[in-house]
């Protein structure tokens, strides 16, 4: 394992090494076939010469074993014989070199031929170097021996025609062979120049392209790593990996960027987020800053409508006083009457008060309105009694009712009634005034409902608004609010959270 | 990406298929400078003696004798050799004796009724040498395969030809290539045999070329010249018709029918331009081809055999065949 991994080349620097191990081995594997290529050629050349020089030494033998074998003839010398003997010895050792030697000579018909010429030249000069060894020594000296020695001579002679016309045919047919074989060597070297002039080449090709490959794989890897930090430069976010794929440092590279980008983008992230809530916050904040303003406004129109009822609380009592000194009784009711509203009003301007209280301070207005209008209009009461700890701001049904009086039954005559309902439904008080009035048409709700509920609009529906905001403000936002018409009645109503324990009950 | 893996794979194959085929061109060059040097011990060593080193009919079986050592060239090496003087048959029978002192395994030669040169024949026999006749057998001889033309029955075919030609009524001149040749001798039997069924065919003159067109020219000058009764000329060995079918023109013919042996390019001319009337054309080419094929295939003969080859007869439409023939 470890040793497959030295060898993989997964470094730059190994990737070059390799380049030069492979331009050395082109290198030495072209001086091999360099080398292979030259050598064959000089043995092709040396051995068409060695073939010629064999033949021409053949030549010689038998030329110098046919004057012994004609000095053994004519002279009749025992030197002539055995030097025959030694010559034949001769002849036979070169037959024997030529048959053994190179293929180049056998290769040819006219020296095959001239070989086996030379064997029977041999059998008969043997035979007649014998006779003539026989003829020498017997004292007969039989006329059928010089008949068949000189017969024997003949086809010696004959043969030795025959040899010499073989030598002319295979030095002809040799140096044929010699000047095509040397034609197809001089093709063959042209050949191995162009194909050594090819391998060159595409060694060298091989070579730069491996180079040119490694150096592209080096500048592609960089080129990568550049584009993708600048793309991280104009987008921090971008998620896209680097993958280099080279299989060296780069790709070591590649990831350790990669990951110290994700770090940053996660650190961004977090920033963001961060940022994100702040901005949430301050918003939240502003708004908060902002319905306290409009809360502190309402009090102050609250306390503006309100001018000294403390002194018209009393100047009240003391009117009340003197009409009973006088016997005015429905008068000195009055006063009481108004002097209760305006205590309640005056008690409970900061304070949060039970639905009990603030029905029974309803309930006072609702009495001096009947002193306004005797048995114009009337009002009704349906009061959930689990609902009369509810605990909520002050001041908000009365000026529903007033609203309803003023603009629902301002101009109804007779017959007009308004209801209060206050119901108690899965933890939650709702609270219903409504008028069998004029009422209003279904746009104008609209309109009125979302001048309303927007908090940023200054409204001239002022009294509704400001009950809006403070329950609102009372209830943490969890109010309903919703004005209706339906089958002749104007409904306002609002849905309130009830707790069984907190803030919004008390005991 | 892919693109370029891809051609980079291409340019790898190519280098690759580029280096192979020098590589191969290299090794195959010097394999095939080495199978130059192929032993020839193991080989059977043809000699094929040919009495003639002409321009047709001998080429025609040398070369038959050549595509045979080639087509069995792991078996057999076919060598020729020609007498220095045309149809020499000292020289002949020399070169018969020089294979004998060779050793070679095979003779194809013409056969021949000169006795040493028969003998040369006997001798290269005794010492274990094949010998196949082409073209000219010898009765009653050592065993060996007789190859070329039933020259009898190519004689009779002429005699055929020649009666239905003339409507069997001419005086003809017989030119012959030299005394002694079996083969003519059969031919000249054939012919006569079947002419002697019309009464008005009469031989009056038989003459040699000697092989030779000198001698062809000469004669039927001489011919001509010396009994201008003579109407038709037949030569039945090939040299007559060659050299009149090249030198001789249709206004120049001599005879009024000229009728000769073996289909040779300069026989064909005459036969297309009108001076010769008919060619009877013998297969020289497979002669050659099949002693070589016996002797590759066959081991030694121990009895005679005789091959046949076959006669076709050719006239002026046959030789545009011909022609057209050879061209493809």
């Amino acid at each position: 394992m470890s040793n497959k991994r030295t060898l993989a080349l997964n470094t730059v620097s190994k990737k070059y090494s390799f380049g030069y191990v492979l331009l050395a081995v082109v290198a030495v594997a072209l001086l091999v076939i360099s080398f292979t290529c030259d050598h064959y050629l000089l043995q092709q050349y040396n051995g068409m010469t060695n073939d010629l020089l064999e033949l021409n030494n053949l030549y010689i033998e038998m030329e110098t074993a046919n004057i012994t074998v004609n000095a053994s003839y004519l002279f009749l010398k025992n030197e002539s014989f055995t030097e025959y003997r030694q010559e034949s010895a001769n002849i036979g050792q070169v037959i024997e070199r030529i048959k053994t030697g190179g293929r180049g000579n056998l290769a040819s018909r006219e020296v095959v031929d001239i070989l086996y010429t030379a064997q029977t030249y041999l059998e008969q000069s043997d035979e007649l170097v014998a006779l003539l060894q026989q003829y020498v020594s017997s004292p007969q000296k039989r006329e059928d021996q010089y008949s068949r020695i000189t017969e024997m001579y003949n086809h010696v002679q004959e043969t030795m025609t025959y040899i010499n016309l073989g030598f002319q045919d295979a030095y002809s047919a040799k140096l044929n062979q010699v000047r095509e074989s040397q034609n197809q060597l001089a093709a063959l070297q042209q050949r191995v120049v162009v194909s050594q002039l090819v391998l060159l080449l595409l060694g060298v090709a091989v070579c730069a392209l491996y180079f040119t490959g490694v150096i592209k794989g080096v500048t592609h890897s960089i080129c990568i790593l550049t584009g993708r930090v600048r793309e991280i430069e104009s987008d921090v976010y971008s998620t896209r990996r680097i993958e280099v794929n080279s299989n060296d440092e780069f790709d070591d590279f590649a990831s350790a960027l990669n990951r110290m980008i994700d770090v940053i983008q996660t650190q961004m992230h977090t920033i963001r987020e961060n940022a994100n809530i702040h901005e949430k916050l301050s918003r939240a904040e502003i708004e908060n800053l902002r319905i306290y303003n409009e809360l502190q406004k309402s009090r102050l129109k609250l306390l503006q409508s309100r001018i000294n009822p403390h002194f018209l609380f009393n100047i009240l009592n003391i009117i009340s006083s003197e009409a009973r000194l006088e016997n005015a009784e429905k008068s000195a009711e009055m006063m009481e009457t108004t002097a209760a509203y305006l205590r309640y009003n005056l008690d409970n301007l900061d304070k949060k008060v039970t639905l009990e209280k603030e029905i029974a301070s309803l309930k006072n207005y609702v009495d001096i309105q009947r002193y306004r209008f005797e048995d114009r209009y009337t009002f009704q009461f349906a009061i959930d009694e689990r609902c009369n700890t509810f605990a909520m701001p002050p001041m908000i049904l009365q000026p529903l009712v007033e609203n309803a009086i003023k603009h629902g039954l301002g101009m109804v005559l007779q017959g007009g009634c308004i209801w209060v309902r206050v119901t108690r439904a899965d933890r939650r008080v709702e609270i219903r005034v409504e008028d069998n009035g004029v009422g209003m048409e279904q746009e104008k709700i609209d309109t009125l409902m979302d001048h309303i509920k927007r908090l940023n609009t200054e409204s001239e529906h002022i009294g509704l608004r400001n009950i809006y905001m403070r329950l609102k403000y009372f209830y943490d936002d969890d109010v309903d609010f919703d004005i209706t018409r339906t089958d002749g009645l104007t409904t306002v109503q609002f849905s309130l959270p009830c707790k069984e324990q907190g803030w919004p009950c008390i005991q | 990406m892919r693109d370029s893996r891809g051609k980079g794979i291409l340019l790898r194959l190519g280098i690759l298929v580029v280096a192979a085929v020098s590589l191969f061109a290299l090794g195959y060059d010097m394999r095939s400078l080495a199978r130059l040097s192929a032993n020839l011990e193991n080989k059977t060593r043809i000699s094929v003696i040919m009495p003639h080193r002409d321009d047709g009919y001998w080429t025609y079986v040398v070369n038959g004798a050549q595509d045979g050592g080639e087509q069995y060239a792991a078996q057999v090496d076919v060598k020729v050799y020609y007498p220095q003087l045309n149809y020499n048959i000292d020289q002949m029978t020399a070169l018969i004796r020089r294979q004998i002192a060779a050793k070679v395994d095979a003779i194809i030669a013409q056969g021949n009724e000169d006795s040493a040169y028969q003998q040369a024949l006997v001798d290269a026999w005794n010492k274990g040498i094949r010998l196949v006749l082409v073209d000219t057998d010898i009765a009653d001889f050592v065993p060996h395969v007789y190859i070329g033309t039933d020259n009898y029955k190519a004689g009779q075919e002429m005699g055929r030809q020649l009666a239905a030609l003339t409507g069997g009524k001419a005086t003809v001149a017989v030119l012959s290539g030299q005394p002694g040749y079996d083969n003519l001798e059969e031919r000249y039997r054939g012919l006569i045999e079947i002419a002697q069924a019309y009464p008005d065919i009469h031989f009056v003159q038989l003459e040699y070329d000697n092989y030779d067109s000198l001698t062809v020219l000469n004669k039927v000058k001489q011919i001509k010249n010396g009994n201008p009764a003579v109407d038709t000329l037949v030569c039945i060995e090939g040299t007559g018709g060659q050299a009149i079918g090249n030198y001789d023109t249709k206004e120049e013919k001599k005879f009024r029918y000229i009728l000769v042996f073996d289909n040779m390019e300069e026989t064909l001319k005459g036969l297309r331009n009108g001076t010769i009337d008919g060619v009877e054309a013998q297969e020289p080419h497979q002669m050659g081809l099949l002693a070589v094929r016996d002797i590759a295939i066959n081991g030694v003969t121990q009895t005679s055999r005789a091959l046949y080859t076959s006669i076709r007869w050719l006239t002026a439409r046959d030789a545009d065949r011909q022609v057209q023939a050879d061209e493809q």
